[in-house]
């Protein structure tokens, strides 16, 4: 009775080997950290309409301001400062990319885990729905569906759910599909268990190594997802502005000079999503057995 | 029909079980437009019955792909049967409705292989727990003490309930399976192979389990095995079955001394045994010939082709599971010309 | 008697783990005399894949031969490079595993796979090549060899597979066959059947417990007579042996670690005999053609 370690520490202990992971996983809990906190942490409540002085609209990073505080990184036409404006959101873009992902993780796990489960039409026919719509592409459905639903951010969420939850059932339904011809599978069913709790208790845990892969992909994914919505006009309203309206109200000043007000909203998402995607690289290396030796 | 058979605890009557691979699309489609489609359906199971008595332990011998293992998924209510019925004190094992459930906690099931049979994220006190928790066997409050008095009855340490699979050897798990059967509280245990992926001595350490939980609590038992002498020892009536048939089936020792049946003559034969006593240490004869493909059975009587007695009629009429009953030990073969059961 | 093909020589192979040094093969010793059929048994865990990998020179990082020789007809093979290894293996010493399924190619035709491991070794022409196949196939007891050189391993049965493995390994007639578990994945019957290709069974029988020999001797005498407590409690656990019903004789408890062995005999802590002096590893002490390595040997009368 070797090895009373839990899975977890097995896994941290393999993932720290990996430096530019555990740089990454540091990026991405020191950004998530400073987006939880921005009330507290940013100089100025950017969403405060009241708070914003005109007159300090665009002005250069480093200008000091009339309230008496440092714009690090400028201001934009509104007046905001834009750090605090990154800030807010970040912390608006990853609340959304999480929610988005775990409703999408939850609805798309059950799917496919249910569908391999019974087998025969129920699954043909979750599967067959599935198929057709991993054959358009993630952006052009949030897009119709954004369009539909509204502004708003339970519209966005709804949309970036749709555009997703089937990549979580494709795979969901690949691991369970194998975990079904599992003994302890049939074991439950001799028992016999409800099919809630095998699908529940017995298969998707182990459906889970996975699922947590494609998990921090799409949770990335979403982030950007929500961006390039946002920069198209079909996110979140203009009062509350996520990092893609960000980057789409600076986008038009540019070319007259004033970078920053895109470049510094798109170097925080950049930074926040190839840092996911490091991680995940890292969790699916070592959650893949096929990959290792 | 048989007469004056004892009232049998588990009945099984006229059991089949097929397996046809799902059509893809292309070719349900290539059907609909009329061309023929091959379908490939496997006999796994043809028209089995026999019974269990209460107290008794069956086992059920044959090579791999004769479908034992899928009679006795059958049996425990993992497979709905094709055809026929299985049935615990007159009580269906699996419903046949739409989608056929097993509602019975009365028959219990073993795997062969334990590193496979337990849930590897699931701790061993909820592994055993689960089932009677689900069906009301047993409340929240008395679970420990429950699962506590069920790993003591297999051998293992009470602690062992908050560990995981992977913090034991085979034997190990393989007693945590037969604790989390047992706590169900079964008339009937199914055991299909559970000590064939174990090692000789691991080996004999479950069977004496089995022995020992067959004194203490009465179990009947459906003990399915490829190994003649695992069978031998644990068993009181063994049932011999070759290609999707029971051929022959009677007491133990009978069959062991006298099998009928070519086909348990000859699986008896092949078995190399240990001869102590004389100068030629091992003596064993293989059968000729290869098992045939279930998916296209010979016709008549699926033995024929190797069978040293066979005859025209063999190869054109099954026999039936009949016989000996003249004797009173229920020994029956499936035989046109059976031996005359000389030793 | 016939002169020593392989001699084995304190043959010792561990492997590197996280956990610490896996000791799988320690300090084995044994010979084999040409024509000889040797018999290595042993649980999971006793080491005797590993000696047959170690002799083949199979063993790769984490593991590695820390001690010992082993010599095919006097030339030492522990040392030599991976080319010189390959060039014998097959021609000199060839292996037949468990699994046929797992060493056949399944995309490959039989003869395709037969010519390719003639092809390694030898150059022979087309015509005499495919002789050559069919002649073994035969001899190995495929029908129809000359038909069914074409087909791919999955046209096969277990059986069959298992066939054209041996028939490979005999191809480029190697004076030393390992055969790992070879029976062990089939059925009953067909165990017979690949038995009686065989010819015979083994003619002296080697113990392996933890990664050490423990008890070696001619077959009849050590299956009749064990002087380990170890041989003697595997017989016990026979079911074939014992009066049906009954208990089997058990061994208590299992195997332990190979990385964390107890000290002394490692078979100590499931012994009915074992006492102070067990703490010291017992030497494989000889009598006659048996050996054993127990400080309390069972007695040379009793029967098991």
């Amino acid at each position: 009775m070797t090895e009373a370690s839990t899975p977890l520490a097995r896994f941290w202990d393999e993932f720290r080997h990996n430096t530019v992971a555990v740089i990454a996983l540091g990026v991405v809990i020191a950004i998530s950290i400073m987006a939880m906190a921005a009330p507290l942490i940013s100089p100025q409540n950017p969403y405060d309409l009241a708070n914003l002085v005109l007159m300090d609209a665009r002005r250069p990073p480093g200008f000091v301001g009339s309230k008496g505080f440092t714009h690090w990184l400028g201001t934009d036409a509104q007046g905001r400062d834009l750090l605090s404006a990154i800030l807010y959101g970040l912390r608006i873009s990853i609340q959304i990319g999480l929610i988005a992902g775990a409703i999408a993780f939850a609805l798309g796990a059950t799917l496919g885990a249910f569908a391999a489960f019974f087998g025969g039409r129920i699954e043909a026919l979750i599967m067959r729905i599935i198929d057709l719509q991993l054959s358009f592409p993630a952006i052009l459905l949030a897009l119709v569906l954004a369009a539909l639903l509204g502004q708003g951010k339970w519209p966005l969420i709804a949309a970036l759910v749709t555009a997703q939850y089937a990549y979580f059932a494709r795979t969901a339904h690949g691991a369970a599909s194998a975990e079904r011809s599992k003994d302890y599978v049939d074991a439950a069913l001799s028992t016999p268990l409800a099919a809630r709790r095998v699908v529940f208790r017995h298969i998707l845990p182990n459906c889970l190594p996975p699922l947590i892969v494609v998990a921090t992909v799409q949770v990335a994914n979403s982030i950007a997802l929500e961006a390039t919505l946002s920069f198209l006009g079909l996110g979140l309203p203009v009062t509350e502005p996520s990092l893609g309206m960000l980057i789409a109200n600076g986008f038009q000043y540019m070319l007259s000079g004033r970078y920053w007000i895109s470049i510094y909203p798109g170097v925080a998402l950049i930074v926040l999503i190839v840092a996911i995607n490091l991680v995940g690289d890292q969790v699916r290396d070592q959650l893949n057995p096929r990959l290792r030796r | 029909m048989t007469t004056a058979e004892p009232a049998m605890l588990v009945e099984v009557k006229a059991v089949s079980k097929r397996f046809t691979p799902q059509l893809s699309l292309g070719d349900r489609l290539a059907a609909l437009l009329g061309s023929p489609v091959e379908t490939r359906t496997v006999h796994a199971v043809d028209r089995v019955s026999f019974g269990l008595e209460q107290g008794e332990v069956l086992g059920l011998v044959g090579e791999s792909g004769c479908g034992k293992s899928t009679l006795g998924r059958v049996i425990a209510g993992i497979h709905p049967p094709s055809e026929g019925r299985a049935s615990i004190a007159g009580e269906t094992v699996m419903g046949d409705g739409r989608t056929p459930l097993k509602r019975t906690t009365r028959i219990q099931m073993v795997f062969q292989d334990p590193f496979a049979s337990l849930d590897p994220r699931v701790r061993i006190g909820e592994t055993i727990s689960e089932g009677p928790l689900a069906h009301g066997l047993v409340s929240r409050s008395d679970a420990p003490a429950y699962v506590a008095r069920w790993l003591t009855a297999v051998g293992l340490p009470v602690e062992a309930a908050e560990r995981f699979p992977h913090q034991f050897s085979g034997g190990q798990r393989q007693r945590v399976a037969i604790a989390r059967a047992l706590a169900m509280q079964p008339d009937v245990l199914v055991c299909d192979e559970p000590v064939a992926s174990l090692d000789v001595s691991i080996q004999a350490q479950i069977i004496n389990l089995f022995l020992k939980l067959r004194r203490d609590l009465g179990l009947t038992m459906l003990f399915i095995s490829h190994d003649l002498g695992v069978v031998r020892h644990l068993c009181d009536r063994v049932a011999i079955m070759y290609l999707g048939r029971i051929v022959e089936i009677g007491p133990a020792a009978e069959i062991f001394a006298a099998p009928r049946h070519p086909y348990t003559r000859a699986l008896l034969d092949s078995v190399p045994k240990l001869v102590t006593g004389s100068d030629e240490l091992v003596t064993f004869k293989p059968i000729q010939g290869e098992l045939p493909s279930p998916l296209s059975p010979p016709p008549g009587c699926h033995f024929h082709q190797r069978c040293p007695r066979a005859e025209a009629r063999c190869r054109s009429d099954a026999p039936q599971l009949a016989g000996g009953a003249d004797d009173g030990t229920g020994h029956r073969v499936s035989c046109h010309f059976p031996l005359a059961g000389e030793a | 008697m016939s002169p020593v093909l392989l001699d084995v020589n304190g043959l010792t192979t561990r492997f590197a783990t996280r956990a610490g040094s896996l000791h799988a093969v320690e300090d084995v010793s044994f010979t084999v005399a040409e024509g000889e059929i040797i018999g290595l048994v042993g649980e999971s865990g006793s080491g005797k894949s590993v000696t047959g990998f170690s002799i083949l020179g199979l063993i790769d990082p984490p593991g590695r031969i820390v001690a010992g020789s082993v010599k095919l007809n006097g030339r030492e093979l522990v040392g030599l490079s991976h080319a010189a290894l390959r060039s014998m293996r097959g021609r000199e010493i060839a292996m037949v595993f468990q699994d046929p399924s797992a060493t056949l190619n399944p995309v490959l035709t039989i003869e395709t796979q037969m010519r390719l491991a003639i092809a390694a070794h030898e150059n022979l022409g087309d015509a005499a090549a495919r002789a050559r196949c069919i002649e073994v196939l035969g001899a190995v007891g495929i029908p129809d060899a000359a038909r069914r050189i074409e087909a791919y391993p999955h046209q096969f049965s277990g059986g069959m597979r298992q066939r054209v493995a041996i028939a490979i390994a005999l191809l480029n007639r190697p004076k030393l066959i390992i055969c790992d578990e070879p029976t062990t994945a089939l059925d009953v019957s067909i165990q017979a059947q690949i038995l009686t290709e065989m010819k015979s069974l083994a003619a002296r029988l080697l113990v392996m417990y933890a990664g050490r020999l423990i008890e070696a001797g001619p077959i009849a005498e050590v299956l009749r007579q064990p002087r380990h407590p170890y041989t003697r409690g595997l017989l016990g656990s026979l079911p074939g042996i014992a009066r049906p019903g009954q208990d089997l004789v058990q061994i208590p408890g299992a195997m332990p670690s190979l990385i964390d062995l107890p000290q002394g005999c490692a078979f100590q802590p499931r012994c009915g005999f074992a006492d102070a002096l067990c703490a010291t590893m017992p030497a494989l002490n000889g009598e006659g053609a048996r050996s054993f390595r127990c400080h309390h040997p069972l007695a040379a009368e009793s029967a098991p």
